[in-house]
């Protein structure tokens, strides 16, 4: 028994590059036995993937938000990013404009946000924190005029475009029982490790997060670094927010209210530094899913889901009080 | 004289490491006691236990006869005791009279806060240092040295009769180095008891009564300091035989091909006209008080300056850096001076710390890491450099401050440059790491890489460089070689420029 633990253990580390990110898929675990026990609802297949699909485009934007993060940048104009660009496209779309000609115009507009966001925040040095709350004010007015804060539907009464079920087929369909949503956030989430443990702008993403002196001093061009992870966050966002639009087939000028502060808080459950220089996307993904597992379960159990947003909370502050404290006792 | 402080057997154990063991000797009040050895000696921990920051293990500290317990820095300053660190402690955004009464604002009013009471006494204190530090200044606004005064002040204000002074002067120039010597003394006349923590010998033998030698954690001497000198202290800190290490032979390459030649370099504000050449395999030292514009002559050649004027020529070729990147391709390569803040990358380890300057080599298709090269680069310079460390997955933060500059050399030996240019490489670094990067440096020579350096070690300098470039107040006064490479020479053109 012990000598099976023991290999599984190692099997685990080959899994995970850190004893971190086996601490937080413990905590994931724990709340998920938690969950199964308490709910007869809560395992079963259903329901398991209806979790996975209610966290694939929260899971999208946070794969980004850990990039800006490693870069010690924080990104609050998410969400915005996210409800305009849907906006965009469906608008384009409605005007006539072919529907992949409007999926890929979104999704230029999103890392067209992203890109002004970074080339302010490094060639103007006005803090990330203002330029994005800034951003995020701009673009959800963008979303508000274009909108006139109604909400906008794509049907194939307003669409005239014989691709819109394959549009739509992003968001709603599925493949092999797995929503085509789930399939995204895995390949983002694929995605984002191999950018940030096995590319040369993900190391220095990293550096420049460490020590922003050494890694110019290392002849690290910091401005272009920082930039290449809003634009690839700004991306993101809007490759979600297109998702969104295809699975609910409407979209209004406040969608994606608080995204920002939701992948936030999903890149710090999973266990990456606020003050950049380190970061997990192994953690990021699991932070993901346990804010999914939390926000599932308490509804199961037939709490109010008003506590949702506590007990989520609640959760943040544990989970880095957990880390320093771990952290301290690793040390003495 | 009575003795102040006895350190009886005192012990400090962190994990696996024993800090300190079974450490035994005493302060006898009104003296200056220098306490020395290598990094990782013990001096911080025990300078840590006397400021109330660490509780020992075993043993204890008996202050006036009596044991004490020392456990907060509040307990400490009751007693009189009061640390200077080299990382100043103090708040930058309040000014000087803020400062010196920090957490003991209603000290002087009987229960109330009287500013005007608080600013009279930081007046009379300052003035009792010789300084002219307005109390209304902002410590941000003040200078290194001023700061360390405010420091100093600041022990003063809690009536401390045990100062501990910890290298004090790794950040001063000369004249304020001998300001600082100066106070200390009228300290000591005062009756005041320092224990003055260094690794520059040339300083202590002058200034300090006793000297007490620390090696991995055990006390290993004491003496009065005329019962010693500089030679055997070096030995007992090593606790091997250095002597070898000091030769050092200087060769003229001044003949061989100009590598570097720099012609009417100026910078506004930081150095003007100033023109050298580096020969192959040439080790240049550059020589200035702080502020003279060294740094800045190395930041320019290198792409950090924004705006200068003149030219530069490497290999033949004009050379315009405008970034470190530039440089880089341009074959340089150049360690910078705070090796903290723009060195290394504390969260990184070892191997990544050493792959971030060649960028080419350990990327391939598409910016995908060569994991393997990056391995192979790092274990080939952990066997080369003699860098001390289980594994290259150690983190860079956790080795000792030798490593950490080995770490440095290696990423920028791993660019493969062939100019280096390395500001301050051995600075709060001890003895035997400092030897083992010398002679770095000389392998490196042989190899054919040409070596700039600036140093504020006069010894440094003198042992390590063929030739000797003076810089004075932004101008470049001398190039000292052959007979006139002298202490003498370096010092008089540092000073009076000619």
């Amino acid at each position: 028994m012990t000598v099976e633990t023991a290999s599984s253990m190692s099997r685990l580390k080959g899994v995970f590059s850190s004893k971190k990110e086996i601490g937080i898929f413990f905590a994931f675990l724990a709340i998920f036995v938690f969950f199964s026990l308490m709910s007869p609802y809560f395992f079963n297949l259903e329901n398991l993937i209806n979790v996975l699909r209610q966290i694939s485009l929260l899971g999208i934007i946070a794969m980004g938000m850990c990039l800006v993060i490693v870069c010690g940048e924080i990104d609050l104009s998410v969400g915005s990013i996210y409800g305009a660009s849907a906006i965009l496209t469906a608008v384009m779309m409605m005007n006539g404009l072919p529907i992949w000609l409007a999926f890929v115009l979104g999704l230029a507009a999103g890392t067209l946000f992203g890109l002004i966001n970074g080339v302010l925040i490094t060639y103007t040095k006005i803090p990330a924190l203002i330029v994005t709350l800034g951003m995020m004010n701009v673009v959800r007015g963008v979303s508000l005029i274009i909108s006139s804060g109604r909400v906008v539907n794509i049907s194939p009464r307003t669409v005239d475009d014989p691709t819109l079920p394959m549009f739509l087929f992003l968001g709603q369909g599925k493949v092999a029982g797995i929503p085509v949503m789930c399939l995204f956030f895995i390949a983002t989430a694929i995605g984002a490790y191999f950018l940030y443990s096995k590319t040369l702008l993900g190391f220095r993403m990293k550096a420049v997060g460490g020590s922003a002196r050494a890694a110019r001093a290392s002849g690290i061009n910091s401005n272009i670094v920082k930039t290449a992870a809003f634009a690839i966050v700004g991306f993101l966002s809007a490759l979600a927010g297109l998702l969104n639009i295809a699975f609910l087939g409407s979209v209004q000028g406040t969608t994606g209210q608080g995204m920002e502060l939701n992948a936030i808080a999903a890149v710090i459950i999973g266990g990456t530094s606020l003050a950049g220089g380190q970061g997990t996307m192994i953690g990021t993904v699991i932070g993901v899913l346990i804010m999914g597992v939390l926000n599932n379960g308490i509804i199961l159990l037939g709490i109010s889901p008003f506590w949702q947003m506590t007990i989520v909370g609640a959760v943040i502050i544990l989970a880095v009080a957990l880390d320093i404290w771990t952290r301290k006792s690793g040390r003495s | 004289m009575s003795n102040i402080i006895d350190f009886r057997n005192i012990t400090k154990i962190f994990g696996a490491v024993t800090a300190l063991d079974d450490v035994s000797f005493s302060i006898q009040e009104g003296s200056i006691h220098a306490i020395v050895g290598e990094n990782g000696a013990g001096k911080s921990t025990l300078m840590h236990i006397l400021g109330g920051e660490y509780a020992p293990d075993g043993g204890e500290v008996v202050y006036r006869g009596t044991p004490v317990r020392l456990d907060s820095p509040h307990a400490a300053h009751a007693l009189g005791v009061a640390v200077v660190y080299q990382e100043f402690r103090l708040c930058p955004n309040l000014t000087v009279t803020e400062n010196l009464f920090l957490g003991r604002e209603r000290e002087l009013g009987n229960g109330k806060v009287d500013w005007p009471l608080m600013q009279t006494r930081a007046t009379e204190i300052l003035a009792g240092l010789g300084s002219s530090i307005p109390p209304t200044a902002l410590v941000d606004s003040l200078s290194i040295a001023d700061q360390q005064i405010v420091e100093i002040a600041r022990a003063l204000a809690l009536d401390a009769e045990v100062i501990i002074m910890d290298e004090p002067t790794s950040a001063l120039t000369l004249k304020e180095a001998d300001d600082l010597f100066a106070n200390l003394r009228a300290l000591r006349a005062r009756g005041v008891t320092i224990l003055y923590i260094s690794h520059r010998l040339e300083e202590i033998f002058p200034l300090c009564d006793r000297i007490s030698v620390l090696r991995d954690g055990k006390f290993v001497g004491g003496f009065e300091i005329g019962d010693i000198d500089q030679a055997g202290v070096v030995r007992l800190i090593a606790g091997g035989d250095l002597a070898d290490l000091h030769a050092s032979e200087v060769r003229d390459y001044t003949d061989r091909q100009k590598v570097l030649e720099v012609n009417g370099l100026s910078r506004p504000g930081c150095f003007s006209n100033v023109s050298f050449a580096v020969h192959e395999g040439e080790i240049v030292g550059v020589y200035g008080l702080q502020g003279s514009g060294r740094t800045e002559v190395l930041e320019t050649i290198f792409g950090l300056a924004p705006e200068w004027t003149g030219s530069i020529t490497a290999f033949g070729q004009p050379m315009h850096n405008r970034s470190p990147s530039e440089a880089i391709r341009n074959g340089l390569a150049m360690i910078p001076e705070n090796r903290r803040d723009a060195g290394i990358f504390p969260d990184m380890d070892i191997m990544e710390n050493v792959n971030t300057a060649n960028a080419s080599d350990m990327s391939g298709f598409a910016g995908v890491l060569r994991r393997r090269f990056m391995a192979d680069t790092t274990e080939e310079f952990i066997r080369k450099l003699r860098i001390k460390t289980s594994s290259r997955f150690k983190k860079i933060s956790q080795l000792s401050g030798g490593n950490q500059q080995k770490v440095i050399i290696a990423r920028w030996l791993a660019s493969q440059p062939r100019i280096v240019l390395v500001d301050e490489l051995t600075r709060g670094i001890d003895v035997s790491a400092k030897f083992e990067i010398y002679k770095i440096l000389k392998s490196l020579r042989e190899s054919g890489l040409s070596i700039l350096m600036v140093s504020s070690e006069l010894a440094e300098i003198l042992a390590e460089s063929d030739r000797i470039l003076v810089m004075k107040n932004g101008a470049m006064v001398a190039d000292l070689r052959g007979e006139k490479r002298t202490k003498e020479q370096v010092i008089r053109y540092a000073l009076s420029g000619q």
